[in-house]
């Protein structure tokens, strides 16, 4: 069992999210990026599809009750474990009565903290991930205990060297397709688009990432309310550039002028306020 | 009207049909044709007012089902048969507490807030998709003298259940959400509950219409659904 002591600024529990209910108007949900929450999963031998802890910009407290391997992965944080440093992106025994303490994180926004054999909370529709009146609850609070199932670790490989490629996600130049009103933007709005340095706001969350720039000109109509996913990049009446998360709700009314790769979503996911992103056509075949 | 349709791809796994300009009757055939069709290959089929987007499993060849797409819905045009679906009756308490921007709107329309009530229930709704919030319906058929904007700046908190309206259209908020519709009255039902299957109340419902309940009926109503016990009413033109 894990007992959050301290619970960070938004820490939930994610997979890689909630499938077959968009018609429903739920959304997808999953973990933010989701290059390394699978990565995390991969080094202590679970499924990538499992159940791990995502937090953000200020990680959590967390006491184990019981032993356990984990990995923690994502953004680069200063972690201890009953007060001495581990590191990421590889595999960690936690001794039963151990206290795993996320002190900082340097530099990212998402991190992951995947355990051997899975947590055990609640599947709702067919995902773990927290989301506001699907699950209980949609974050994790001060005292709250997750239990988790212990693989055998003889089916762990612990001396595994999975190689993480930072580089991957650290990137800051995202691919992109047309969106469905990309050809409603004259040539200069498409020359703006491709050749302005853009930053995350304060704002962005899980829902989504609102990206700062200076083009004066930028805006495009509203929609008749239309299908939207995550990576979806809007571009409102006033010039907002808006690009969906994976909360994001499943339709919206505003111009869908770029869609992000998954690789973009992930490594957009990683980026703090005042860090620079520039969009780039993906090639065709 | 024009039936050609648009298939795009809409990034990584996903294609989006379009129309220009389409009922509601042909979107939900067609969405039944590929939901049928490709059973397997869809993870989600998602309509709105003039689309229907396809996410497709991960190991699906989306340019093959986009090919097979263009072959079949080009040759046949959505039908737009008129089919009776029934009509779901939704209750609504329209007093002041729960219709919280009622008195205004009917004293911004010269009439009374007995008369929009009453304009607000002779109309039957087109139930066109759920979006924005878990089990949140689209609605159209509005009486064009019940037509306002959104708020300018919207409610921090809107309660579940309220039924609103925003231009053109009415919706109803399945839970407590920040919100900029005005708000005309409340339903007792869950318009979403996760134990339910399925859990979005309106997902296969077409077409709707709302009746006037006191408070005391609302009261009531809302008890029976927490016990699941609620029989919506349902009639046929």
């Amino acid at each position: 069992m894990i007992e959050v002591v301290r619970a960070g600024i938004y820490t939930t529990i994610q997979d890689l999210g909630r499938f077959g209910y968009r018609n429903q108007g739920v959304p997808t949900s999953g973990a933010m990026d989701q290059y390394s929450s699978q990565m995390a999963n991969q080094i202590v031998g679970n499924d990538p599809n499992t159940a791990v802890i995502e937090f953000v910009l200020k990680g959590p407290h967390l006491y184990f009750h019981n032993a356990s391997v984990v990995a923690l992965s994502g953004a680069n944080c200063i972690a201890e474990l009953n007060g001495k440093r581990i590191k990421i992106n590889q595999q960690i025994f936690v001794p039963a009565k151990s206290k795993l303490v996320i002190k900082s994180i340097k530099s990212g926004m998402y991190g992951y903290l995947a355990v051997n054999g899975g947590l055990q909370v609640d599947r709702v529709l067919g995902s773990y991930s927290l989301y506001p009146n699907i699950t209980k609850q949609s974050k994790l609070n001060k005292g709250d205990c997750i239990g988790f199932t212990t693989k055998s670790l003889s089916d762990t490989n612990l001396n595994s060297s999975i190689s993480y490629n930072e580089n991957k996600i650290s990137c800051n130049v995202l691919k992109v397709e047309k969106g469905a009103e990309f050809n409603q933007l004259n040539t200069m709005a498409i020359n703006q688009l491709f050749n302005t340095q853009f930053t995350p706001a304060t704002s962005s969350n899980r829902m989504a990432y609102t990206l700062e720039h200076n083009i004066k000109s930028l805006n495009a109509h509203e929609i008749t309310s239309g299908n939207v996913q995550t990576g979806t990049v809007q571009l409102t009446p006033s010039g907002k550039v808006i690009v969906l998360m994976r909360d994001a709700q499943t339709t919206g009314g505003y111009a869908r002028v770029l869609q992000l790769t998954p690789m973009a979503i992930n490594q957009l996911s990683q980026k703090r306020p005042g860090e620079k992103v520039t969009f780039e056509l993906l090639k065709k075949g | 009207m024009d039936k050609a349709v648009k298939i795009k791809s809409f990034g990584h796994q996903c294609i989006l049909l379009q129309w220009e300009a389409i009922k509601p009757s042909e979107i939900h055939e067609t969405q039944t044709f590929i939901e049928n069709k490709y059973a397997e290959e869809a993870l989600d089929i998602v309509p709105t007012y003039q689309e229907i987007a396809i996410y497709l499993h991960e190991n699906i060849d989306k340019q093959k089902i986009i090919l097979q797409l263009k072959e079949h819905l080009s040759a046949n045009n959505p039908k737009s048969e008129v089919t009776n679906t029934p009509i779901y009756h939704i209750p609504v308490c329209y007093e002041k507490e729960m219709g919280i921007d009622l008195e205004r709107l009917a004293n911004s329309k010269n009439i009374s807030c007995e008369q929009l009530i009453q304009i607000h229930t002779s109309a039957v709704y087109t139930v066109h998709f759920l979006g924005f919030l878990p089990g949140f319906p689209y609605l159209s058929g509005l009486n064009e003298l019940l037509y306002e904007p959104r708020l300018k700046t919207p409610r921090a908190k809107v309660l579940a259940g309220s039924v609103g309206i925003a231009g053109k259209q009415c919706g109803i908020y399945p839970q407590d959400s920040p919100g900029g519709w005005n708000i005309i009255g409340r339903t007792p039902l869950k318009l979403f509950d996760i134990n339910q299957s399925p859990p979005a109340l309106l997902k296969s419902v077409k077409r709707i219409q709302f009746f006037q309940i006191n408070k005391e009926k609302y009261n009531e109503i809302k008890s029976s659904c927490l016990l699941n016990k609620y029989q919506i009413e349902v009639s046929y033109d």
